[in-house]
């Protein structure tokens, strides 16, 4: 019943990368795929945005930097994010998601990606962040800039995925230092590019809008971030073992210990039902029973014969409730008439926008709570199904 | 042995009900009295205002009394709410001579420990009901006594709740002033009331579809095997159905009850209906088969739950008789087939057995529990008229 539900448009979505790290990964983006989201990128510093055409490039803080970058001062970075917020917004407008990739522990990403999320919020835009932590040897002015912000970014966005660099280059330590950090590059784009697909390229099973704001508004602490990719007769097996011994999900124990997993299955044309079964069954196993799962298939015609999986675990998930600002009225529910939203943004989803509180007239309560559901809430927004009335 | 009326009284989330029982020379209970009326002040089986509560009873009180011709100092209260569980606790005796046998006073001590379960702090029993004997090896020995045996074993169901909020009930109907006889979980009068010996030696569940809560009992080989309650009712469809289309409860509530049904069937396609008009919400047609989705998804929610209940409780593949509905919520269109989908068992609609008189008051499935209530009270008499006075006065004094 949840098939058959809204995707998001590529155009509603932004993948924005700041500083240093995220231009990179951004690069890495475009190089992947022919079309997709509204790819961006910023920095302070002009050279670093000398990038391919298709990204649509933001320089920030000119007057105060005269685009020669922050030089590590995170103060810098923040202001120059702030003199510029005219610019997020604009970038940010008619959007319905914004992912950002940042490598923290440098001036301009570390200082500017607050104002980033602080705007998408005032926006009402999704925010999922990507933050890539330093490794112990970047110094510990970078460790200690990074971990100042790492509180902050949590709570700005709504799905934190905080990346130890280390985790993602473990298994390449012995390569050269520039092919590693093309190898961490390129997973982190491809993990990105498999979720930013599953929304907008369903396939089989569609990873409805709505469900993955379901996902996002519910998490309650960092996420864990895992790919894995198979190819050949084997290869959803391959996938599944390739992901369980991704770094970041530190040999699938994030999974097993998540509360809400968000799993994208990506391949071409090829693809096939029982791959999707295969992969989901394997991975059923490692997950807790009492996880709610969120999934989602892609047909990509760029896979080229590739099955690749993309995992994000919340160890901290709650379903989520209704909006606590609006007020709780005798008859349970509002008048039908649409809010008028504060950036004058027509509603995108085809399903009614809910205004009432949902627990309606159980609202003064005490909730019924089972195996950590509130049943007062209720069952099909529960289970992210969209209405046609 | 003249018995005196008993009445059963039921405190639900979308009605109270009060039923007054007269027990014929030949045995059968008739129906000599009711009072009903909408419920105020409670919500999912808890009384939330005491004081508009006890003014229903009262009001309720009053029309049974003027109906039936009798005054009513006393009931036996009908409760769901308070998170009601049943877990079975085994005791068992050493047969201290093995010559004579298993003796009365055996049994006695084997019933006195197989009831000393404990529970957490705010818990309190509701009942204890026998399941089976064991003697040795040998089990489901219905009289024990007089048998040879080394060790004599009683399982028991104990059937317990939040102290918390029986005692609301309670203290809400003795201020109406109502003394209240006997306590008893509604599911268990709903079984009374509706199963069949047939059915309960075969095993059967009963679940009670209420407005608040939804109880459920279980037989199986003709004993209690499994009680239960979880705190969503019907009132929690019309809440989704509100929800989901933005209309008002009462429109949710008329939708429901005129269009709704439980499952949605490929005849549903392409149907529209519409709430009736209020001031404020809009009458907008709405799609039937959208209207049955959200319906099927809260009803097969809660079959689930109580499924898996009944499994964790391994009395699920001993309900060969299958399932009985009764309450309010039996009338929702398809619940039965739905039920029979989820379970894998049979399902349908039970009205109360064994009672006559004001036959629309009694061939409700809503009116189960409240039957079940009055049958329940009459058992307790004849038991007490089987028992020494000073017995009787002990028993009342630990029930009080």
């Amino acid at each position: 019943m949840g098939n058959g539900g809204s995707t998001l448009p590529e155009n509603r979505l932004v993948v924005l990368g700041l500083g240093h790290a995220g231009c990179r990964i951004i690069e890495a983006l475009a190089a992947g795929s022919s079309r997709g989201p509204v790819l961006a990128a910023a920095h302070t510093s002009a050279r670093a945005l000398g990038l391919s055409g298709t990204i649509t490039r933001i320089q920030i803080g000119a007057s105060r930097t005269r685009g020669l970058g922050t030089g590590g001062d995170v103060e810098l970075g923040r202001k120059a994010a702030e003199t510029d917020r005219e610019r997020w917004r604009h970038l940010l407008r008619d959007r319905e998601a914004l992912f950002l990739i940042v490598g923290l522990g440098g001036g301009t990403g570390t200082g500017a990606a607050p104002v980033v999320l602080e705007t998408a919020r005032e926006m009402n835009v999704l925010s999922v962040c990507v933050a890539l932590l330093p490794m112990e040897w970047e110094g510990l002015s970078h460790v200690e800039r990074a971990r100042k912000t790492l509180p902050e970014l949590e709570r700005l966005a709504d799905i934190f995925l905080p990346v130890p660099n280390e985790r993602l280059t473990t298994h390449t330590a012995e390569r050269q230092a520039a092919s590693a950090f093309r190898e961490s590059n390129r997973v982190l784009a491809g993990t990105v590019e498999g979720l930013w697909k599953a929304l907008a390229r369903p396939g089989y099973i569609v990873l409805d809008w709505a469900h993955f704001q379901r996902f996002a508004k519910g998490v309650r602490s960092p996420c864990a971030l895992g790919c894995g990719e198979g190819r050949g007769r084997t290869r959803a097996a391959l996938a599944v073992e390739s992901l369980l011994n991704s770094p970041l999900l530190e040999s699938g124990s994030r999974l097993a210990r998540a509360q809400a997993v968000l799993i994208t299955i990506a391949a071409g044309e090829d693809l096939l039902l029982k791959e999707i079964g295969d992969v989901m069954t394997a991975l059923q196993e490692r997950i807790p029973k009492e996880s709610e799962v969120f999934k989602g298939t892609v047909v990509d015609g760029d896979a080229k014969g590739a099955l690749r999986l993309t995992a994000m675990a919340a160890e901290a998930w709650v379903p989520p409730a209704a909006e606590p600002e609006l007020s709780p009225t005798p008859s349970a529910v509002a008048p039908a008439a649409a809010p008028a939203s504060p950036t004058g943004r027509r509603p995108v989803q085809t399903h009614l926008k809910l205004n009432g509180p949902a627990r309606g007239r159980f609202q003064a309560l005490e909730p019924t709570i089972y195996e950590g559901e509130d049943l007062d809430i209720p069952t099909f927004l529960r289970r992210g199904l969209s209405i046609e009335p | 042995m003249t018995l005196i009326p008993v009445i059963g009284l039921e405190l639900g989330s979308s009605k109270v009900v009060a039923l007054v029982g007269r027990m014929r020379a030949d045995g059968q209970i008739m129906i000599a009295g009711i009072g009903e009326q909408p419920s105020s002040g409670i919500r999912k089986g808890e009384v939330t205002d005491l004081q508009q509560a006890a003014d229903c009873v009262r009001s309720v009180v009053e029309q049974a009394e003027k109906s039936a011709g009798v005054h009513i100092r006393e009931v036996t209260l009908a409760v769901s709410g308070g998170q009601i569980s049943a877990t079975v606790n085994r005791g068992f005796v050493p047969v201290l001579d093995h010559d004579r046998g298993i003796t009365t006073e055996d049994v006695e001590q084997v019933l006195e420990i197989a009831r000393a379960v404990s529970l957490p702090p705010e818990r309190d029993i509701l009942h204890t009901l026998c399941q089976h004997f064991w003697v040795d090896d040998l089990h489901r020995v219905l009289d024990p006594v007089g048998m040879e045996g080394r060790r004599l074993s009683l399982d028991m169901l104990i059937v317990h709740s939040l102290r918390g909020s029986i005692r609301n009930t309670v203290r809400t109907v003795r201020s109406v002033p109502l003394e209240v006889r006997d306590v008893v979980f509604s599911g268990l009068c709903s079984a009374l009331s509706v199963l069949t010996p047939d059915q309960k030696q075969r095993g059967a569940v009963v679940m009670d579809l209420g407005a608040g809560t939804t109880d459920y009992m279980a037989f199986a080989e003709g004993v209690p095997a499994m009680a239960g309650t979880v705190g969503v009712g019907t009132d929690h469809v019309t809440n989704d159905v509100a929800v989901a289309f933005q209309i008002s409860l009462s429109q949710a509530e008329k939708l429901k009850r005129e269009s709704g049904s439980a499952r949605v069937e490929p005849s549903d396609a392409g149907h529209r209906v519409s709430p009736p008009p209020e001031v404020g919400f809009p009458s907008r047609p709405i799609s039937l088969r959208a209207l049955n989705t959200v319906i099927q998804l809260r009803m097969e929610e809660l079959f689930q739950i109580i499924r898996r209940e009944l499994e964790r409780a391994r009395v699920l593949h001993r309900l060969a008789a299958g399932i009985v509905l009764t309450g309010g919520g039996a009338h929702l269109r398809g619940v039965c087939e739905l039920a029979r989908d989820i379970f894998g068992l049979n399902a349908a609609i039970g009205i109360p057995r064994g009672i006559s008189g004001l036959a629309w008051a009694t061939e409700g499935p809503e009116y189960a529990a409240c039957a079940g209530a009055v049958q329940y009270g009459f058992r307790t008499q004849v038991k007490e008229h089987q028992l020494p006075w000073w017995r009787r006065w002990l028993w009342r004094r630990g029930h009080g």
